[in-house]
């Protein structure tokens, strides 16, 4: 009969709260990076320049395609054989998720966008704001709104993806718990612990998206 | 000849292989009202959406109190047309701004565009709302609104700036008829020294206040009286 032994893991509390950091370092950096690649991307597809929207189509195709794990493992193993760089599993990872994260979040946005009726920006012209005043001022506030639970979505999505990276060494949560397993000999406790901790950031971040709906983001222009 | 605000010189639209209209031609004299009917898909909105500059005519030419839109303008010039706000457009589906109260709606165009004071702003935004009946209302964001008080505000919002030419592109559908009434007899007390271009196909109720009405069938503009 297998015995618990919560309270022995807890003594290991530093050991996870490193790994903790590493995982939302990881997730709120490939979050930020995807996002600024997305917007490019809205940018070229909304621009209606024939050649980059193809470009960019192709982009959006390839790493919507390629697993997020196969990235990793790529860019981290596959990579500095031709490039001559050396990554650390972080920048490796990093890299691999904002690929693979940024053609989802700039589809998101897209359809935020194609959302708001033409007469909403139109209007703004009527009365004599330039196009600038008119999308910031109009679009902007309504964009957000519509597409605030897909970024969180994404956002939860990430958090998760990150444990991959355990596959190339990274400190982050799944690969610290193994660690401790390999000190403590307590699969069950550990792994217990590790979902606990998942589940208390991935329901925290439900929250917030509940509380999302009601924020008016005019309040930002 | 300058008496007229509005000159439609043979124009022709068309989007891919539609024919909207082809040379089709009218002026507006400075202060007539006047009613365009015709049935649904006829062109009436793509006819007032090309005298605001929303659509780009293919062939001849459209010219606004002096100011003249060529269909290869630059957004540029578009965009100077439009900072004269000669134009009131209220459009057919309601397009009121969801993320701002009643009054913010009114009042951010004047602070955005013109520099207004937000308390001038206010002030001047009170008063149409006053003049529409929704002075009770000035706090409630667009979503709260029913849909007769919704409708009142967009017009109000077209009437802001003061507009030379209105212009209503089917406001009464699906109104009854005791808002019929309402509206057109606030749309009267404002609408001295203004053009007025109203669009419809319900032709049970005209506003004994037109001038002239035209029917748009076939992409031709038929003067019926
Ligand atoms: N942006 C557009 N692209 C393609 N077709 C359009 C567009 N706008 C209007 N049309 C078409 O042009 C015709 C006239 O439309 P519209 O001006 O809205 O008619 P009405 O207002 O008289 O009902 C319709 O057949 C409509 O489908
Ligand atoms: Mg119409």
């Amino acid at each position: 009969m297998y015995s618990f032994n919560f309270l022995f893991i807890f003594s290991y509390w530093h050991v996870f709260l490193a790994g903790l950091i590493v995982t939302l370092l990881l997730a709120l950096s490939t979050f930020a990076c995807a996002f600024v690649i997305a917007i490019a991307l809205v940018v070229i597809k909304k621009s209606g320049n024939m050649i980059l929207g193809k470009i960019a189509d192709i982009y959006s195709f390839v790493f919507k395609s390629i697993p997020a794990l196969v990235m990793i493992i790529w860019i981290y193993y596959a990579l500095p054989l031709f490039l001559n760089v050396a990554l650390s599993p972080f920048v490796a990872a990093l890299v691999a998720l904002s690929l693979n994260l940024s053609p989802f979040v700039s589809e998101s946005i897209i359809s935020g966008i194609n959302a708001i009726p033409k007469g909403q920006y139109e209007s703004a012209l009527l009365l004599g704001m330039n196009k600038i005043q008119a999308m910031r001022f109009v679009v902007f506030p309504q964009v957000l709104k519509n597409i605030m639970p897909d970024l969180m979505g994404w956002f939860v999505t990430e958090l998760k993806f990150t444990s991959l990276a355990s596959i190339i060494g990274l400190n982050e949560l799944l690969h610290v718990s193994n660690i401790i397993i390999s000190h403590t000999f307590l699969p069950f406790e550990v792994y217990t612990m590790l979902a606990l901790i998942y589940l208390l950031f991935v329901g925290a971040i439900e929250i917030a998206v509940k509380r999302s709906k009601r924020i008016n983001y005019k309040v930002l222009i | 000849m300058s008496s007229d605000i509005i000159e439609i010189k043979n124009i022709s639209k068309s989007f891919g292989n539609l024919t909207v209209f082809r040379n089709l031609s009218v002026s507006i004299k400075r202060d007539e009202k006047i009613l365009i009917t015709g049935p649904n898909g006829s062109g009436k909105t793509t006819l007032l959406r090309c005298i605001a500059a929303l659509e780009r005519v293919d062939n001849g030419k459209i010219i606004v109190d002096g100011f003249k839109i060529n269909p290869y303008d630059s957004w540029n010039n578009v965009e100077k047309f439009m900072k004269k706000q000669k134009i009131g457009f209220v459009f057919q589906e309601i397009q009121l701004w969801p993320h701002f109260t009643a009054l913010e709606n009114l009042t951010k165009p004047f602070i955005v565009a013109k520099g207004i004071s937000k308390n001038t702003a206010n002030k001047m935004a009170e008063e149409i709302l006053t003049i529409f009946g929704l002075d009770g209302k000035k706090y409630q964001y667009p979503d709260f609104l029913s849909g007769g008080q919704k409708r009142r505000l967009f017009i109000a919002r077209a009437l802001i700036m003061d507009p030379e030419i209105l212009i209503l592109d089917e406001i009464t559908a699906n109104l009854d008829i005791e808002l019929k009434r309402e509206i057109f007899s606030i749309i009267r007390k404002l609408m001295k020294n203004k053009t007025v271009i109203i669009v419809t196909h319900d032709m049970s109720n005209i506003p004994e206040f037109i001038d002239k009405i035209y029917r748009l069938e076939k992409g031709r503009l038929i003067s019926l009286h």
